[in-house]
């Protein structure tokens, strides 16, 4: 159930990140290579990237997680406040404009100088920047992973809130179904709002019980 | 500006009647179900009035060239009309509107086609159906509905949602009591929640191997049959439904004149709209006739209509294709389509070949439907009891 | 091209026409045929599982079915085991039944019916076995499911 949810979670924001991150990821895909074929090895690369960003924050968090959790107290109470301030904070992500900047922006001008000689490395650093987005999204599935209380847990909880979010991605090797980006962002937000209220409902409940 | 009716010929009344005959033969062979049941007279009663009234509603949809406007009577009676006889049938069978344990435990629970939105991820990963229905017997069986719903969707696409769901006729309903909205200028980007609804329902029951939307947000298992109040989460299971009930499809539809529930919420649609890109029929616009009045955007129910689909030519996926704007239109820029042939021509040979099918949907899930109800009606009035 | 185009896009939506009626005709020979597919089955978590075996008693049996510990992806920690009890003419007033669920020879536990008023109650004998889910009389049988641990988890 526990990765249940952070796939769930991954899913219900997954469209966001592809909304971000996939401006720095499709111009560089339609630079580079028309082919299908090449483009899912660029969109793997990435992924990979993002992967690994994932995979260390669940170990982080899941040795905070082992930490702060152990107490009765903290287990019992903790957890659902923070499911309720990060369920507030989706709820807000989802309802307010920010305008969001993909970290994979910022590594560009590296991955420009690390291109020349080794290509892969621009979208595998892309990812890898990308995936560590600090977005209420991401914050709460921290906040998640974390209430697990062991390391394996977390990083399993990361690792399915990675495959849920990666979903929105296998269609973009095939470019032209991105021009509905708009209404894949609207989706996202809603399914944002609505997982929102299922983390708040949870929390409310983790609290009272 | 002066404008010509697409559909005016100087024989338009024989044309009618000539094109209404086919549809003579389907009705009688849809609600007889190809048995006549004139065993009694307010069966005989009851069979004529339906006959007439599909018959009329078909013959001047033709001779008018209004397609909502008749489409929405059928569709709004089929609405009343199936929760009538549904709710009757059940308390006969069961006693009471509410399933019991041994219903649940015995899978005789019908099942909707909107329950397709939460089946789909299971089969796939667990070759089985997360329902407590039976797979061939009984009524509105598994097997039996998944076939309706695939017929429907290759033949008509969305269109199922305003010519033969049995629940869409209540907010249809609804949103034309106030002749003008209160809430005008609803953000037509509400109509992807229903998509991102679909995500999480299609998650959650595949997640839990539940049917999420029936157990926790069906709005229509107030006019239908509902788990029986046993305990807590039974009773906010029943708060839940009729709250939803009373918001997306009586209030918000009569203060905005759209179909909230169908256009906004409706998992079913959603998934209903993926199957407009796999038939032939779609509703296009005429860019040249257009003047930009917009009454298409204001009029639609299902937010399908927007700035961008007038650019383009066509409206948004979410189209249920139930006429509404082609109606409206003052400029006749708006027509029914087959894909494939060319845009601007043969309007009626389109409509024509669209209204065909789609009646036949309304004459087969509406007609049994209203003439039981007739007689469930006469035998109320007559006897105070619909039993 | 354009005129091929037409000509398909027409009878595509002729056969579309003709679609509807058929499928509503055909439903009962197309829904046979659809049920026949793998897939076609109800879960066991609302069809209760595949019976393992049956067990006579004087005036009843009782039909012990395979434990459920149904998943999306492999098998969940937590399911149940549905037990039915049929009378040979009727439900005797009162079931008290010792079950060995798993067929080790091991009794897993004990559940005393009430068929009159459903009160149930269960001893459980295996620490696998957690509690009463459900009790009800179906048809002219009695069912229950008892919460169990999944002992490979």
């Amino acid at each position: 159930m526990h990765s249940s949810e952070g796939f769930l979670l991954g899913l219900s924001t997954g469209a966001v990140c592809l909304a971000t991150c996939g401006p720095v990821l499709i111009p560089y895909l339609l630079a580079e290579s028309n082919a299908v074929v090449k483009n899912f090895l660029e969109v793997g690369l990435f992924l990979s990237g993002r992967l690994v960003a994932y995979v260390l924050t669940g170990v982080i968090t899941g040795i905070a997680g082992t930490l702060f959790l152990q107490n009765h107290v903290f287990q019992g109470f903790v957890p659902g406040i923070i499911d309720v301030i990060l369920s507030l904070s989706l709820l807000a992500y989802a309802f307010f404009r920010f305008r969001h900047v993909c970290p994979g922006e910022t590594s560009n001008q590296l991955a420009g100088r690390l291109g020349l000689h080794w290509p892969e490395a621009i979208p595998l650093l892309g990812g890898f920047a990308s995936g560590l987005n600090f977005c209420p999204p991401f914050i709460l599935a921290i906040a998640q992973a974390s209430a697990s209380g062991n390391i394996a847990g977390s990083v399993i909880y990361f690792v399915a809130f990675f495959a849920g979010t990666s979903l929105y991605f296998i269609p973009l090797p095939f470019i032209g179904f991105f021009r509905r980006k708009q209404s894949l962002t609207i989706i996202g937000k809603f399914a944002a709002i609505i997982a929102g209220l299922y983390f708040l409902y949870k929390g409310i409940f983790i609290i009272f019980h | 500006m002066k404008t010509t009716s697409l559909y005016s010929t100087s024989g338009k009344l024989w044309k009618s009647i000539a094109l209404t005959l086919p549809m003579f033969l389907l009705t009688f062979v849809f609600i007889t179900g190809g048995k006549p049941d004139f065993s009694s007279s307010s069966a005989i009663f009851s069979f004529v009035v339906t006959f007439i009234f599909f018959n009329t509603l078909f013959f001047l949809m033709l001779y008018t060239g209004k397609t909502d406007r008749f489409r929405a009577i059928g569709f709004i009676a089929m609405a009343l009309f199936f929760a009538l006889v549904f709710i009757v049938n059940l308390v006969k069978m069961r006693g009471s509107m509410s399933f019991s344990n041994e219903n649940l435990l015995s899978c005789e629970i019908p099942f909707c086609h909107i329950v397709t939105t939460m089946i789909i991820i299971p089969i796939v990963l667990t070759k089985s159906i997360i329902f407590p229905g039976s797979i061939l017997t009984g009524f509105a069986s598994i097997a039996s509905m998944l076939v309706i719903v695939i017929g429907i969707s290759l033949a008509l696409g969305r269109g199922f949602c305003s010519w033969g769901c049995f629940y869409g006729g209540w907010d249809d309903g609804t949103s034309r009591i106030l002749r003008r909205p209160v809430i005008k200028n609803v953000n037509p980007n509400w109509r992807w929640f229903s998509f991102a609804f679909l995500l999480i329902i299609a998650l959650s029951a595949a997640i839990t191997l539940t049917p999420t939307y029936c157990s926790w947000f069906c709005p229509f298992k107030t006019v239908t049959e509902y788990e029986k109040i046993t305990n807590f989460d039974t009773l906010m299971k029943t708060i839940v439904f009729v709250s939803l009930f009373l918001s997306l499809v009586i209030i918000l539809p009569v203060l905005t004149r759209k179909r909230i529930q169908c256009g906004t919420f409706c998992p079913m649609g959603a998934l209903m709209s993926f199957t407009n890109k796999i038939n032939p029929f779609e509703v296009t616009i005429d860019k040249e006739k257009c003047n930009d009045c917009k009454k298409c955007i204001r009029t639609c129910p299902t937010f399908s209509m927007v700035e961008p689909g007038l650019s383009k030519g066509r409206p948004e996926i979410t189209c249920m294709k139930c006429g509404k704007c082609i109606d409206e239109c003052s400029q006749n820029a708006i027509s029914y389509h087959i894909r494939g042939t060319p845009s601007g021509k043969a309007f009626t040979a389109a409509r024509t070949l669209f209204l065909y099918p789609a009646f036949t949907l309304l004459v087969v899930f509406a007609g049994g439907n209203i003439q039981y109800g007739i007689v469930l009606l006469i035998r109320f009035f007559s006897t105070g009891s619909f039993m | 091209m354009k005129k091929t185009l037409s000509i398909i896009g027409y009878i595509w939506a002729v056969l579309c026409l003709l679609l509807i009626p058929i499928t509503f005709m055909g439903n009962n020979a197309f829904a046979s045929m659809l049920a026949k597919l793998p897939f076609m089955k109800v879960n066991p978590i609302y069809s209760g599982g595949e019976v393992d075996r049956t067990v006579n008693h004087a005036g009843f049996k009782t039909t012990i079915n395979k434990p459920v510990f149904e998943a999306l992806i492999g098998e969940s920690s937590k399911g149940f085991v549905q037990v039915k009890w049929t009378g040979d003419k009727m439900l005797p007033p009162i079931i008290n039944d010792t079950i060995d669920y798993d067929n080790n020879g091991i009794r897993d536990f004990i559940i005393h019916i009430d068929t009159h008023t459903g009160k149930t109650e269960l001893t459980p004998l295996d620490s696998h076995v957690l509690s009463l889910n459900i009790s009800s009389k179906v048809k002219d049988s009695w069912l229950a499911r008892i919460n169990l641990l999944n002992p490979a988890k």
